[in-house]
């Protein structure tokens, strides 16, 4: 018998985490090696285990999925993160791309695809929809999505898109320097350069500018 | 001495005679003198009349001697009455004007009509008049000429004109003044008109200020449902099949977890509108013709109506409408649109759908311009009350279970995210118009967005070879290739490729390597297979500088990053089918 695949789920709803288990334990050739609620944890997890495959859900308390899954790629790189959201969202998937996801799907698809996805991924093979097929674009950098999203937003640097993330969670900016591994000063910089971009200056508006643009949910 | 009686007689005679001629020269003396002194006294009179003028009187012979004057006509020329009688009047005048007075006189004299000059002297303004005196032979003997001094009057007349050209100038001033004050004032009733207006347009965008930030509220608030209610459903929906899949096929609680699985996709479905209504689908705004989309529109709307409703578009493909808009966002308001006018008639009816370009009432510049669509339906319409609440979030005056109540929700919320505004107006009985404003875009679009996208050429079963060295980017290619029914073997080192190519003989079609492969270059890969006599179709990823030094064999074609996905599954289609080609036509 093949080794099974290993996963490890991160989702902050335990309900949603629980039946993923329920799930993939049912599966025979998967096997889940954790199971924990945000993306700091999951990075922890993930180097310990080596998990093959990483469910992981977009929105998550703390540290961003896409910080997360930076990390993982260079600290396991055998692992490949699947990530699981609510929704599609274009600018979820370019973010995937940008960090080399392994694939993208919504928590509405039957669970039979999540179990599709993650022995496809593990063969290999990216996962992806169609929709999102027919627009990604592969150049010297790896592959993006054919249409830049054209907002504001889009005029910001990754990590001033990291900063707006956390600011519209409501998160002081110390914890924000703690997430980020960097100093509150330069989360300051980033806050200062982001607003001014936005040409929004308060934290209200940042966050409901946020919320709308898909960077954060409500 | 002694003397004849008749003689003497006759000397009687002659003395009564003489006597009677004494009396009658001493009668006609007297008469005389009772004349002359009549005359000296007339005379008198007349000098006494004339003096008594207080005006210059004179008379005059055609040479201007003076014959007559009276005293004021004396003192004007500085002279006494006595001085001037007998003298030339045009002497006492200074020359310059003397024969001017001359040729006056000579014109009086030969017209027999009377002249009239002013003369200014010495402050003075006289007003003359110059009459003919006519002689017994009915020729102008004399002239007599009047000189009124209207010196005062003139004065009085010159304080009259300057008193009236004041009253002119003051009421000039004064009309202007008033002028100027009416339109002030009209100014003012326009500034505070405008006011009113803006107060009116202020409030109005204030109300519709208010109901944006109501929406919007609603519209997070629903966008955390959906989120929290997505978890839900999946949780359901995850125990549901995974409780189904542990019952036999014929256990009776089956049919429950189908209907709660039914149950679940229907909310699935809610949910999706909740995430539309709320947003959280960023829309990708490209310029696209309004017109077209109308058009497209009109195919998928036309289904959804019976044969009881008529269906108008008025719509001029001529004049192409560019706005920044989702196409699929648009789609689905007009698709609203259309069902709400399909259910406000169910008994039948028409409905118009209008597209034009109007001027922007809300411009920032003079001569901004709009797009309008509107929705025209002849049905039951919309009660005063009920149109106040139209856009609000799950209000719907339809039976609850055909009509979830967020359709004119979405269709506000997508018009105002492409910077548009949504109007309605309805009468009872007689049907309602929704009307959407969209702002039109002056960029030129890039490319002709009403061309259909082609759907990429799918393969049937074929065995494709990937190299790709970016286990990623291989991941991505690998799954657009099996989407579309190839089959795929990865590889990540060009020194096994012409080894499975040789153990793939018989079913590999096609290889797609990169051509930078670590172990061996693309090319050199190539040249090996062609060495091993295994040869297929290739197609070679090379970045913009490898293709340019890159010479590339026959039967393998050149794909240049950047691609597209599209572009990559043409290439393979077309290799493919060029392979099956040149195989036919060598059997």
């Amino acid at each position: 018998m093949n080794k099974p695949i290993t996963v490890l789920l991160v989702d902050d709803h335990a309900m949603v985490r629980g039946m993923l288990r329920g799930l993939l334990e049912n599966t025979e050739d998967i096997r889940v090696v954790g199971s924990v609620a945000n993306a700091a944890d999951g990075v922890t997890e993930a180097i310990r285990h080596k998990p093959d495959v990483m469910l992981m859900d977009i929105d998550l308390p703390g540290l961003s999925c896409f910080d997360a899954a930076q990390t993982i790629r260079i600290r396991s790189p055998e692992t490949r993160v699947l990530f699981l959201s609510a929704f599609f969202h274009d600018r979820y998937i370019e973010q995937a791309l940008n960090v080399q996801a392994w694939g993208y799907i919504t928590k509405s698809e039957p669970e039979e695809s999540i179990i599709k996805a993650i022995r496809k991924v593990c063969s290999g093979v990216a996962y992806f929809s169609p929709e999102v097929q027919s627009r990604i674009v592969v150049d010297a950098n790896g592959a993006r999505l054919a249409t830049p999203i054209r907002s504001r937003a889009s005029t910001l640097s990754d990590r001033e898109l990291e900063v707006l993330r956390y600011l519209a969670r409501g998160m002081q900016k110390k914890e924000i320097a703690q997430v980020m591994c960097i100093s509150v000063n330069t989360v300051n910089r980033h806050t200062t350069s982001l607003m001014n971009k936005l040409d929004i200056h308060d934290r209200v508006e940042l966050a409901r500018f946020a919320i709308r643009e898909g960077l954060a949910e409500a | 001495m002694s003397q004849d009686p008749e003689s003497t007689a006759e000397l009687l005679r002659e003395i009564a005679v003489l006597k009677s001629r004494i009396d009658e020269m001493e009668r006609q003396l007297a008469e005389h003198q009772e004349a002359w002194q009549a005359i000296r006294d007339n005379q008198e009179s007349l000098e006494i009349l004339l003096n008594a003028i207080p005006e210059a009187v004179l008379l005059i012979d055609p040479e201007g001697m003076i014959l007559e004057a009276n005293c004021e006509a004396a003192r004007r020329f500085g002279l006494t009455r006595e001085q001037i009688l007998g003298r030339c009047a045009f002497d006492l005048i200074p020359p310059e004007v003397a024969e001017k007075r001359r040729r006056q006189a000579r014109s009086v004299i030969e017209t027999g009509e009377p002249r009239r000059f002013l003369d200014r002297r010495d402050g003075r303004i006289i007003d003359n008049i110059m009459s003919p005196v006519f002689g017994a032979d009915g020729r102008v003997a004399r002239l007599a000429v009047l000189g009124i001094d209207v010196t005062n009057r003139q004065t009085a007349e010159e304080a009259l004109r300057l008193a009236y050209d004041e009253l002119e100038t003051r009421v000039a001033q004064r009309t202007a003044d008033l002028e100027e004050a009416n339109r002030k004032l009209q100014e003012e009733i326009n500034e505070r008109k405008r006011a009113e207006m803006a107060a009116a347009d202020r409030h109005a965008l204030q109300e519709q200020l208010l109901q944006t930030q109501k929406m919007e509220a609603v519209g997070q608030l629903a966008a955390g449902l959906a989120h929290d209610f997505n978890n839900l459903i999946t949780v359901i929906r995850g125990y549901a099949t995974q409780a189904a899949a542990s019952l036999l096929p014929d256990h009776e609680a089956r049919r429950a977890l189908r209907s709660i699985l039914d149950a679940t996709q229907q909310a699935g479905g809610l949910t999706r509108s909740l995430q539309m209504f709320s947003r959280k689908m960023p829309i990708e705004r490209r310029p696209l013709n309004l017109r077209c989309l109308v058009e497209e529109a009109e195919r998928f709307i036309r289904p959804t109506l019976p044969a009881s409703i008529t269906l108008e578009v008025l719509n001029d493909a001529a004049s192409p409408l560019w706005v920044m808009a989702d196409a699929s966002q648009v789609h689905q308001v007009l698709l609203n649109l259309a069902i709400n006018a399909r259910d406000a008639m169910p008994e039948g009816g028409r409905l118009r759908i209008s597209v034009r370009e109007i001027a922007h009432k809300h411009g920032r510049r003079q001569g901004d311009r709009e797009a309008l669509i509107a929705f025209s339906d002849t049905g039951i319409g919309i009660a005063e009350e009920s149109l106040r609440r139209i856009f609000e979030p799950f209000f719907t005056t339809k039976p609850r279970e055909r009509n979830s109540g967020l359709g004119l929700a979405i269709v506000q919320s997508i018009v105002e995210e492409h910077g548009g505004r949504v109007q309605v107006e309805s009468k009872l009985g007689q049907g309602t118009v929704f009307t959407i404003f969209l702002p039109l875009t002056e960029a030129a679009p890039l490319l002709d967005e009403g061309e259909p996208v082609q759907p990429m050429p799918r393969g049937s079963g074929e065995l494709i070879l990937l190299a790709e060295s970016n286990p990623h980017l291989a991941g991505i290619i690998a799954l657009t290739l099996e989407s579309l029914g190839y089959r795929v073997i990865l590889a990540s080192d060009g020194r096994l490729i012409a080894e499975i190519a040789r153990k793939q003989r018989g079913q590999l079609r096609l290889v797609i390597l990169e051509a930078d492969l670590p172990g061996c270059r693309g090319t050199a890969c190539l040249r090996r297979m062609q060495e091993e006599g295994v040869l297929f179709p290739a197609v070679v990823l090379a970045g913009q500088s490898e293709a340019e030094s890159m010479e590339c064999p026959p039967h393998a074609v050149l794909l240049t990053r950047p691609f597209e996905m599209p572009q990559l599954a043409r290439t393979v289609y077309n290799m493919l089918a060029a392979a099956e080609t040149r195989k036919e036509s060598i059997e």
